[in-house]
């Protein structure tokens, strides 16, 4: 089955979400006024400046959001598009496409993993580490990995963006 | 305190349902509000327990919450 791919754009990049590669780990929403989970659509090109958003993109630590830059194609790329406006070039261009390569958060230990709670959000889980499930059979995952902490989530034990639709605060 | 064994190996992380996640071995705890909750190694090597079923009053730790499902 093809890879849902959406495509949101300025006057100088478009950036390509793939939402089966998200694990939210809300890195991107360190700049929300482009990033807004919960909104259509969810990424506002006209929020911030091109080097904010591609900064964004970068801290990005599954690939779910990459960019390219407009001015590699023939085809006129000046208006900004959704999802349902997507230009008719490559879903990928690997040669230009903008991959974060493991950016992973700082590890305070050289060891080990670090379990990071987010502010209304899942457990994230980076770093040298195994999820068992009771019976002992390891899930194989990531390597990093955002766990559920809203007990919401279709997808247990990992986060799909449920808790973006509760009241879900921590005390 | 530094226990080598323990920090060659991966942390040990175990999924139960509806809950707890129980953690174990070498790693660091970062708080919702972005500090690291500082926990004592024989804590970590017998393993934390952190809420998955979103009830605890507790957070980000267990609190037994879940069984009340």
């Amino acid at each position: 089955m093809p890879q849902q791919t959406h495509r949101y754009s300025n006057h100088e990049i478009t950036v390509i979400w793939k939402p089966s590669l998200c694990i939210h780990s809300g890195r991107c929403l360190d700049l929300p006024t482009v990033f807004r989970p919960g909104q259509h659509p969810w990424i506002d090109m006209n929020g911030g400046t091109t080097d904010q958003i591609i900064r964004a993109v970068l801290r990005c630590p599954t690939g779910a959001l990459t960019y390219i830059r407009n001015d590699i194609f023939t085809s006129e790329p000046s208006s900004q598009f959704s999802a349902a406006q997507a230009p008719p070039f490559p879903i990928d261009s690997p040669d230009t496409t903008k991959v974060p390569k493991g950016v992973f958060p700082p590890q305070s230990t050289m060891n080990g993993s670090e379990i990071r709670v987010r502010q209304d959000g899942p457990i994230l889980i980076s770093g040298n580490f195994q999820i068992f499930d009771t019976s002992g059979h390891e899930i194989k995952t990531l390597k990093m990995v955002s766990i559920c902490h809203c007990g919401h989530t279709a997808s247990r034990p990992f986060c799909d963006g449920s808790h973006f639709h509760l009241e879900h605060k921590e005390k | 305190m530094d226990n080598k064994t323990t920090q060659d190996q991966p942390t040990r992380l175990e999924v139960a349902t509806p809950g707890p996640l129980t953690v174990k071995g070498c790693f660091t705890l970062i708080g919702a509000d972005g500090k690291e909750i500082h926990l004592d190694e024989n804590a970590k090597n017998h393993g934390i327990h952190l809420c998955i079923c979103g009830r605890s009053k507790h957070k980000p730790f267990c609190d037994g919450s879940h069984n009340k499902i």
